[in-house]
């Protein structure tokens, strides 16, 4: 059988002749799935773009493509814009992003037909929608994107991708915007398709368990390419091996010596504007010395609100708050943000924002040159000995300002690190890193409470988690 | 081997060039707007020590002359070189503007500064002066000011200080309220490190660059804004030079000296370019390093 797509020795060039794809070759036979799997800057979203003619002005595009028997090698943009919704479906990362704010959800899929010159009945959407799994759709799709959750919304983008039965969608990152469950009963609809799926992701877990073949892109390149099961178990490439990496479970901390507690919430509640908004209601918290504590929940439950009175720059409004006399000291807790970039201070070289909690004015003072010593050996423990310790946070990727965020946190060694969502901008080699940095910064002694709405994260890395909901905690021990 | 030896790092990584100059010069509208600015600068400089001519000497046998080999801007109707009083005007026109747009700078940086980062009866007190200072338009108030001072060189620089100051005092507040709750400024504070030095290391250097950016945007505005002054008789006062005052003689001899406007409103023309050039190419490079 033909193949639904054919890509020879695909190069994308840039305006400024770099070349962010090289050579890449790959085929994707019809009703399977293909992955391109890779880290940030691999060049994955390059390629998405260059398969559906989308590239900006000045960008070239040389090799051969073929979709399906069609050339398409030089196509015309017109004859792109009659492929695209017909032979290729697209399913983009963040499904609120992709949908018009103003129309209601079900004009995001009938544009589908609608671009074709097609009409469709709002009946037909409504099937098609509830058989992706979505309730109550016939009445739910006249809402407005965002009344509609991340997982429902990209059901809708999935059924206006499959609305013309496309022998290929191409799905950039389609999950990274949804929770662990969530992703997989996402892929589970668009599966259910039965049309060829170019899956591109940064997942390797997820990538492995949904698909028929795999390609490990690195530096614009596919460096290995094969069925999932032969990845897994003999991936030669540093490249796949760092990516399967991520998936290996984290040594195991021996369990002494977490008995003194550190901080402890009862019955606390957080009222905001004079009562009207309940951020926590009777919230449960205990934290003892060297433990990992993971905190998850929907947006708005009252996770940050959490974080706030753990770090100390929000009082309750009700129920006790007892902090230790260690915490109470000036530096004694330390964050971690979602942002690694806006974390660092712009101006500054990275190693000055590492050693600057060592120069607070209770620590003994430092010689600028010593300073620079303990920073740089700060960063070789997180890994990132070859990075310039003069550069600038915009220089580096933000995987590595995360670990310089981290070797900040933990270069003073405080009794308690308070991280939000610290993994949540990262890729999973990032990912995994950090992890592991967050669970030797436990060894040597800090307690760490991290929100994070990635449970396979939490369930690895935390000794116990604890679900919020509606600003109430529900604890649950692994 | 020590720590130090372990951990230095291999500089196999290529350092983009962190100086804002250096990265400016590689700005391609940058460096043509630097240097027409520099060479408007050695202009202005070299005019203010020497002119081919005497620049407020009358000559009236030499009135209206066009451009030639001795004068090569003409001369205007009391027969004074045009080069040398457009030499002459340089410092006044591109001093003055770069003058008056240091002190706003500094004074809406300090006070907006203060204003965002006290909070409090601090913050409202500067921010309802400020108000107050821009409920009139920039021109009316200095207007209104120049009334109060009578015409003048100085009183114009001050009028115009009156007038620009509480702009940049908002901007300067709301760039620091910004900066004030990004996450590096809450991991110092949490970090122990007092703040005045979360002030100066992380606040102050950011807030100073955009609005600098600003200021550097609004220097053509401010020579133009000069001149016209000038132009109006509320400026620079005969027989000084200055280029808005130049190009208000040069409006009574249009029909018979048209070049007399040339080299003035060239010049201002000229300054202005400059300082859009080199404000666009600097709010570039700065803002791809990183700092949104």
């Amino acid at each position: 059988m033909t193949p639904v797509l054919t890509c020879e020795d695909l190069t994308v060039t840039y305006p400024d002749g770099t070349t962010p794809v090289n050579n890449i070759s790959f085929a994707v036979e019809p009703g399977t799935c293909f992955a391109l799997v890779g880290g940030s800057g691999a060049g994955k979203t390059t390629i998405a773009k260059a398969l559906m003619g989308l590239h900006g002005h000045g960008t070239r595009t040389s090799g051969k493509l073929f979709l399906g028997t069609k050339n398409m090698s030089d196509a015309s943009a017109e004859t792109w814009r009659s492929v695209r919704g017909r032979d290729l479906g697209f399913v983009a990362q963040s499904p609120w992003s992709a949908c018009d704010p103003l129309r209601p959800v079900r004009d995001h899929v009938a544009e589908a037909w609608r671009c074709h010159g097609l009409t469709t009945s709002w009946q037909e959407i409504g099937t098609r929608l509830t058989n992706l799994g979505v309730t109550d759709a016939t009445m739910r799709m006249v809402q407005h994107p965002h009344t509609w959750s991340g997982g429902m919304l990209q059901r809708a983008g999935i059924a206006a991708a499959g609305a013309l039965t496309p022998p290929l969608i191409i799905a950039d990152e389609p999950t990274s915007a949804l929770d662990a469950d969530r992703a997989q009963s996402v892929l589970d609809s668009l599966r259910a398709l039965g049309c060829a799926i170019l899956l591109i992701s940064h997942d390797i877990g997820l990538v492995l368990k949904n698909t028929d073949k795999v390609g490990v892109l690195h530096r614009g390149r596919i460096v290995e390419q094969g069925p999932p099961g032969t990845l897994k178990s003999a991936a030669f490439h540093p490249e796949s091996k760092r990516l399967l990496a991520a998936l290996s479970p984290l040594p195991k901390r021996n369990n002494a010596e977490r008995q003194t507690p550190l901080l402890r919430l009862e019955n606390v509640s957080v009222h905001y504007d004079r009562g009207q908004v309940q951020a926590l209601d009777n919230a449960d918290l205990e934290i003892r010395s060297g433990e990992i504590v993971g905190v998850q929940g929907p947006s708005g439950c009252g996770k940050s609100t959490l974080l706030r009175i753990a770090m100390g720059i929000e009082r309750p409004s009700g129920g006790t708050l007892w902090r230790s006399e260690e915490l109470d000291r000036s530096g004694a807790t330390m964050p971690i943000f979602q942002d690694p970039v806006a974390s660092l201070v712009p101006h500054w070289p990275v190693w000055r924002s590492v050693a600057e909690p060592l120069s607070a004015p209770h620590r003994q003072r430092l010689k600028t040159a010593d300073l620079k010593a303990k920073a740089l050996s700060a960063m070789a423990m997180v890994g990132l000995r070859d990075v310039d310790p003069d550069a600038r946070p915009s220089e580096l990727s933000v995987g590595q300002c995360q670990r310089v965020s981290v070797a900040r946190a933990a270069i003073t060694r405080p009794p308690l690190i308070v991280a939000d969502e610290p993994t949540s901008a990262l890729d999973s080699p990032s990912t995994w890193m950090v992890s592991n940095l967050l669970q030797s910064a436990a060894e040597a002694g800090s307690a760490i409470l991290i929100v994070s709405h990635d449970s396979t994260l939490l369930e690895r890395l935390a000794d116990r988690i604890v679900y919020m909901n509606a600003g109430r905690t529900l604890l649950r021990v692994p | 081997m020590n720590m130090l030896d372990m951990t230095r790092p291999r500089l196999d990584m290529p350092a983009t060039d962190r100086r804002l100059f250096t990265r400016l010069w590689r700005h391609r509208s940058g460096r043509v707007g630097l240097l027409i600015g520099l060479a408007l600068i050695a202009f202005a400089i070299i005019g203010a020590i020497w002119t081919p001519h005497a620049a407020d000497v009358p000559n009236y046998a030499n009135a209206l002359k066009p451009p030639g080999l001795s004068n090569p801007f003409g001369t205007d109707s009391t027969g004074r070189d045009l080069l040398s009083r457009t030499m002459d005007g340089a410092h006044r026109s591109i001093g003055a503007a770069v003058l008056v747009l240091c002190i706003v700078f500094v004074i809406g940086l300090a006070v907006g500064c203060l204003a965002g980062l006290a909070g409090g009866a601090t913050d409202a007190v500067l921010m309802r002066l400020s108000d107050i200072a821009m409920t009139l338009p920039g021109l009316v108030l200095a207007f209104a000011v120049l009334g109060l001072l009578g015409p003048g060189f100085v009183n114009l620089l001050i009028a115009l200080i009156v007038a620009d100051w509480a702009w940049y005092a908002r901007l300067s507040r709301s760039v620091a309220l910004t900066a004030s709750k990004k996450p590096h400024v809450i991991a110092a504070q949490m970090a122990g490190i007092p703040r005045w030095r979360i002030i100066s290391g992380h606040i102050l250097p950011g807030v100073a660059l955009k609005v600098g950016i600003v200021a550097s945007l609004a220097l053509g505005g401010m020579i133009g804004a000069i001149s016209g002054f000038s132009f109006l008789g509320l400026g620079v006062q005969p027989p000084s030079a200055e280029w808005g005052a130049l190009l208000a003689e040069s409006r009574l001899y249009f029909s018979l000296a048209p070049w007399l406007l040339l080299a003035p409103a060239g010049l201002i023309f000229l300054s202005v370019l400059s300082s859009n050039l080199v404000g666009n190419a600097l709010r570039d490079v700065a803002t791809t390093g990183g700092d949104e």
